[in-house]
């Protein structure tokens, strides 16, 4: 499957998905986070107007195309585990673990907490391997028992 | 009766035009004419009815700093959104397209101005005035319409961007030559120091993105928009102290933040201030047009009207077949070229101030005022009916080769 992408200006990005079975489905991305969606039959077809949904909407979309989708429990996520706690922690510019890669930090070895995913603008980098690296901006979410954030704390402080 | 205070005008003027904005979208029209026309009717030569005057604003200079601002951020974001790449990545197909549109249209401005007797200087205003198809009137009824997911629009939207450019090049070179006096050295000197700014600006502008990109890595939204702001109205207002437009040097300012990393944040925290100033800047236009002006340019502005959207819809046809589409879709892209909208108005307010000879102070501008406004209207009903005239003209034709037959 092939994909176009171009800029609309004044509107926002415009992708076009070609299927190797033919037809086209075209997303319009407006600037203030709208997706207007079209379909066309074939390359010389006129487009018509599928549905339009908001940014949050094609979030979840997006999310049930990749398979990632899952209902958040009814409980926090806080009590699934015994005696470890999920966290989620910020890399500002000032933070000892800001532009380094994973492994640099020695997040694991030195406090025992690890990290789940990044949170990166509005993207998610899941299961991040070693050589990923940390970013002012970013959001950790890591998992650790209390001693561990106790470390981790002191790192970050440091 | 108690006098009105500013706020209070101000308020009663955004209400004024959101009903007419309401009005013109109902109608499945840009809102472009009918801030202007609210303009007109509450300005300094407003209409009487039964006696009382409609004027709330006496005068366009309460409202001029907004105004200005929204002729800095309609062309900065025109050179912000500039994708050079999209042309250079289809450039034979772009390249014909552009030809064509640009072989016949620029021509027969200048003929047109000429006709009218207008000086080459005055006719060449005219010609790039005639000649720019409105990015924003252009880009809502592809959307309207649903053309936005269709082959047409690749080739409407490349020819526009051509167009942007050629006109954005020809205007710096025209402005250039907007000098008053007669003394040789003093003129020389003044196109010196336009064609220097231009050029230096130019330079900074391909050379200044880094610069830029690390400049604005600011993380509150406020100072960010403070920021950009502030960058497009000090390099906007040092060209117009050297005589360069306003507006050209924002576009240049605007190219320049279109190859830094923040362009989508610029999209998100300047566009409502750019929407907010662009209306301004449109009521201005129609506070500062005398409908006496208007009525007196009434000819030209017909004569023009039906020359030159003619010469688009053969144009933009003929580019759309040389782009590669059908006859179909080659009638939608000569429909679609035809609305012209913000930058003709730009060149417009540019010439109410730096014009040199009254034809360019007051004739063109109140001739820009009606061709904006008739070319607006009729170019999205062109577009609503281009299919229906690709079949008139499917029909014609084929009944002229039966004839020959």
């Amino acid at each position: 499957m092939k994909v176009f992408e171009s800029q609309i200006p004044g509107v926002g990005q415009r992708y076009t998905l070609r299927f190797p079975t033919g037809g086209e489905f075209v997303v319009l991305l407006h600037n203030d986070g709208r997706r207007q969606t079209y379909w066309r039959a074939d390359a010389d077809a006129d487009g018509d107007e599928l549905f339009e949904v908001t940014e949050s909407q094609a979030r979840k979309i997006a999310e049930i195309f990749d398979g990632t989708y899952f209902h958040p429990a009814e409980e926090g996520l806080d009590d699934a585990f015994e005696d470890a706690r999920i966290r989620w922690v910020e890399v500002t510019a000032t933070s000892p673990i800001a532009d380094q890669r994973i492994r640099e930090t020695g997040l694991r070895s030195r406090t025992g907490v690890s990290i789940l995913a990044i949170q990166r603008d509005s993207e998610t980098l899941s299961n991040p391997d070693s050589d990923t690296e940390l970013r002012v901006g970013d959001t950790l979410v890591v998992v650790g028992s209390d001693e561990a954030y106790d470390a981790l704390d002191e790192l970050l402080d440091a | 009766m108690a006098t009105l205070n500013l706020l209070f005008t101000a308020g009663m003027l955004l209400l004024l035009l959101v009903l007419a904005g309401r009005v013109a979208l109902r109608l499945d029209q840009s809102v472009i004419a009918a801030y202007i026309l609210v303009g007109i009717f509450v300005g300094p030569y407003a209409p009487s009815v039964g006696g009382v005057s409609l004027t709330l604003v006496e005068s366009p200079e309460v409202i001029r700093l907004l105004s200005d601002l929204g002729v800095v951020l309609l062309l900065f974001f025109v050179g912000l959104e500039l994708s050079l790449e999209q042309l250079f990545s289809n450039r034979t197909r772009f390249a014909r397209a552009g030809a064509v549109d640009i072989g016949v249209s620029l021509p027969l401005g200048i003929g047109l101005g000429l006709a009218f007797g207008f000086t080459l200087l005055e006719a060449a205003f005219v010609a790039l005035i005639v000649f720019n198809s409105s990015t924003v009137i252009i880009a809502k009824s592809l959307i309207d319409l649903g053309w936005i997911a269709d082959t047409e629009s690749q080739a409407i939207l490349g020819v526009i961007v051509i167009e942007d450019v050629i006109t954005a090049l020809g205007f710096a070179v025209l402005s250039v030559f907007l000098v008053s006096g007669t003394d040789v050295s003093t003129v020389a000197l003044s196109i010196a120091w336009s064609v220097l700014f231009l050029v230096v600006l130019l330079g900074a502008a391909y050379y200044g993105s880094g610069l830029l990109e690390r400049a604005f890595d600011i993380e509150s939204s406020e100072l960010f928009l403070l920021g950009v702001l502030g960058v497009a109205a000090v390099v906007a207002g040092t060209g117009l102290l050297v005589g360069v437009s306003e507006a050209i040097a924002a576009f240049l300012v605007g190219t320049a933040f279109g190859r830094t990393r923040h362009t989508d944040r610029i999209e998100r925290l300047v566009a409502p201030s750019r929407d907010l100033f662009a209306a301004m800047f449109f009521v201005v236009i129609g506070l500062q047009t005398n409908p006496a002006l208007l009525t007196a340019s009434l000819g030209f502005v017909v004569v023009a009207v039906v020359v030159t959207t003619g010469g688009q819809l053969v144009s933009g046809t003929l580019a759309g077949r040389a782009y590669g589409l059908d006859r179909q879709r080659a009638v939608r892209v000569g429909c679609a070229l035809t609305p012209r909208g913000e930058f003709s108005l730009v060149i417009a307010a540019f010439l109410v101030t730096a014009g040199t000879s009254p034809t360019l102070r007051e004739t063109i501008p109140a001739f820009t005022v009606g061709y904006v406004l008739l070319t607006s209207v009729l170019g999205t009903i062109l577009m609503r009916n281009a299919d229906h005239l690709s079949r008139v003209f499917a029909s014609l034709t084929s009944q002229n080769s039966s004839d020959v037959s």
